[in-house]
């Protein structure tokens, strides 16, 4: 079987849903080109935010490599939709968001905040005021992350996403950090 | 306001089921007229796209809110721009009873 997807964070949802076509020799039946949320979200860090690959990578959760290839997706199906006068519909992918959960300290609910770039006052459940933000998706809880250990004292750390070929030595004996998982063989 | 709570039975007393999609019934409740009513779930026995055939229907309902131990990852990106919340309390051997207590005494 192979290897699942790993799910990509989102920080904005695009303020449309996709772009139509206009003119006179516009072909009505072509087929629109679906661009996932993630390959918009990579065209947006990249082109209109300034990023780089490699930090756009870490605000995406995934290793440059994969950026790489989600971004040039992009790219290709905007090209494909410019190009060939087809509409543009943004959906699909594997995506989680980033700031949209809220928990209720008062009655330990967690929901999903609809309203874009403001902030919720009350809960929706009992009303208690001041809901805190959750850092991290629900579903994110249970996805398989890189750790990493220290050889000397058996220290463990998350390695981020994006960064998992420079190991960071060891912050209480600084020795080096070695990969959870990699196989005896190497030593 | 309207709440759909995701429920494991079709009474008051039943907990609030752990999935969304695979609830058994759908406790739909209106604040203004206080009144509860069950709903059974049609699409419980659905192996893959329960939660979104049922959040299809809840939709067409005018739901404010949905309530539920858990969503699965399709649900959360269909929501995005859909004028409904979501609502995850998982806490163990939550009832429904206990969604409509925290409801009636909401602070305004």
């Amino acid at each position: 079987m192979a290897r699942r997807k790993a799910y990509r964070r989102i920080s904005m949802m695009p303020a449309v849903k996709g772009f139509q076509p206009y003119g006179p020799d516009i072909d009505k039946g072509l087929e629109a080109v679906r661009l996932h949320f993630e390959e918009y979200e990579a065209f947006r860090l990249c082109d209109y935010e300034l990023y780089n690959h490699v930090e756009a990578a870490v605000f995406l959760n995934v290793s440059r490599p994969t950026f790489t290839r989600i971004y040039s997706a992009a790219r290709n199906k905007i090209a494909k939709a410019f190009v060939e006068g087809r509409p543009l519909v943004v959906e699909g992918g594997m995506i989680f968001f980033d700031h949209q959960w809220y928990e209720c300290i008062h009655c330990g609910c967690k929901f999903h905040h609809t309203v874009r770039m403001e902030e919720p006052t009350q809960c929706p459940l009992c009303g208690g005021a001041k809901p805190k933000l959750m850092v991290e998706d629900t579903d994110a809880a249970d996805k398989p992350v890189s750790m990493s250990y220290c050889i000397a004292c058996g220290f463990e750390s998350v390695i981020d996403q994006g960064n998992t070929d420079t190991l960071e030595n060891c912050p209480r004996c600084n020795k080096r950090m070695r990969h959870r998982g990699r196989k005896a063989a190497y030593r | 306001m309207k709440y759909a709570i995701a429920s494991s039975g079709n009474k008051a007393e039943s907990l609030v089921s752990a999935q969304f999609g695979h609830a058994a019934y759908v406790a739909i409740y209106e604040t203004d007229t206080q009144e509860l009513q069950f709903v059974e779930n049609p699409y419980s026995a659905m192996r893959q796209q329960a939660g979104k055939q049922l959040l299809e229907m809840l939709l067409a309902e005018h739901v404010h809110f949905i309530v539920s131990g858990s969503f699965g990852p399709k649900i959360i990106p269909l929501i995005g721009s859909r004028k409904v919340q979501l609502i995850v309390y998982d806490r163990k051997g939550t009832s429904v009873e206990h969604i409509l207590h925290l409801i009636n005494n909401k602070k305004s």
